[in-house]
């Protein structure tokens, strides 16, 4: 009996290590992957929303949060927190399309509000 | 049929678009009159104190030691001081920089632009060798506030000269004032036309009628002396949208046709507000 337990006790070790390792090593390798493709596209995304922001500053429409949202898009993917970065990253891009809708529509819809 | 009636249709909107300047005053003014009929319309250059008694009571209080005093004073010492080329201020200025603040903005025809007093005390810096002062810096607010100060009782006049230019520069003032912009989705006009009167917080939103009679003004909420320009900073921030540099070209035209608006009024700066 005495003999026994230190075999019985290496075979446990064994089949639990074998039965966490691998999957760590799998959602590690995952998480990685899915990692990599974040900074990709949340880089893009911030792209997309720098674009959108300057379309609205050329017109000089630009809200105010646009910039720092972008900002903070930038500093979250520096973290490594993509999915922060990529909400504000779309947040902004939405904010500077929203800008030029409205430049857009204004550029009739102003006079509608002269006092006549 | 149905292209003639579009074609007319067109004609008439083109030329309600391009109201003349005049025009648009008569309508600006007579808006508010019957807007607020107890109010006179000389009563109009004193702001939000116009139409709200209670904030006028206090109003009335705070000038009895008026807080823009020291910028006056400061502006007139600033005013006397020669440049070192020994010119001064009063050179650059039709009589001599006194009682002129009504004149302006002014389009200028040779630079092809609207000058707003502000500009054109830097100009006249510039031009007698002189670096020009920051658009918010004390002293230029100071220089504006004397210069305001020695035009009390004057009545305001602003030209729209017979130049394509500058009824562009007046028609590009109007639709910055008439357009939405920002997060909020507000026109100056949302709050200052349709909405005076009306409280937001704890305040009321003034008539746009004599804005810009009273600037600059000594506002106590900042402990400290604020140009007009500084205030559309200020509104354009609150609708949230990115402000405009003071002084930049649609400020001067937002400048330019606000005063045109309220031409035939005194002007009373500068001012104190909360």
């Amino acid at each position: 009996m005495m003999v026994r337990t230190p075999w019985l006790v290496a075979v446990s070790l064994i089949l639990a290590g074998h039965a966490s390792v691998l999957p760590a090593q799998e959602t590690s390798n995952q998480a990685e992957a899915a990692a990599q493709l974040s900074a990709e596209s949340v880089a893009k995304s911030i792209g997309r929303a720098e674009a959108a922001r300057y379309q609205a500053a050329e017109l000089r429409v630009e809200w105010l949060e646009t910039g720092s949202l972008i900002e903070q898009a930038r500093k979250e993917a520096g973290l490594g927190h993509y999915e922060k970065a990529m909400a504000l990253a779309d947040k902004a891009r939405q904010q500077g399309e929203l800008a030029v809708e409205q430049y857009e529509r204004e550029a009739e819809a102003w006079q509608q509000r002269v006092v006549r | 049929m149905h292209r003639l009636a579009l074609a007319c249709l067109a004609v008439a909107l083109s030329v309600t678009a391009r109201a003349d300047p005049e025009q648009d005053r008569e309508a600006f003014r007579a808006y508010f009159l019957q807007r607020f009929p107890d109010v006179p319309v000389a009563e109009y250059v004193n702001g939000i104190y116009a139409i709200d008694d209670k904030a006028r009571a206090q109003w009335q209080e705070i000038e009895a030691f008026p807080p823009y005093e020291f910028a006056v004073e400061q502006g007139e010492a600033l005013f006397g001081q020669p440049f070192a080329n020994g010119r001064g201020y009063a050179d650059c200025f039709e009589n001599g920089g006194i009682g002129v603040r009504q004149h302006f903005p002014r389009f200028d025809l040779e630079r092809g632009e609207v000058v707003t007093l502000e500009l054109a005390l830097n100009l006249c810096r510039m031009d007698n060798g002189e670096s020009p002062y920051p658009y918010e810096s004390d002293d230029l607010i100071a220089l504006s506030a004397y210069m305001a100060w020695t035009s009390r009782g004057e009545t305001i006049d602003v030209k729209v000269p017979d130049d394509p230019r500058a009824l562009a520069a007046y028609e590009d003032g109007k639709r910055f004032y008439y357009s939405k912009r920002g997060q909020l989705n507000f026109a100056c006009s949302d709050c200052h036309v349709t909405s005076a009167g009306s409280w937001v917080r704890a305040d009321h939103l003034s008539a746009s009628l004599g804005h810009p009679s009273h600037f600059p003004v000594y506002r106590s909420k900042l402990g400290e002396m604020i140009s007009l320009h500084s205030r559309f900073y200020g509104c354009i921030r609150d609708v949230r949208a990115r402000p405009l540099d003071e002084q930049s070209e649609e400020y001067r035209n937002l400048e330019y046709f606000l005063t045109y608006m309220s031409n035939g009024l005194e002007v009373n700066g500068p001012g104190a507000r909360k």
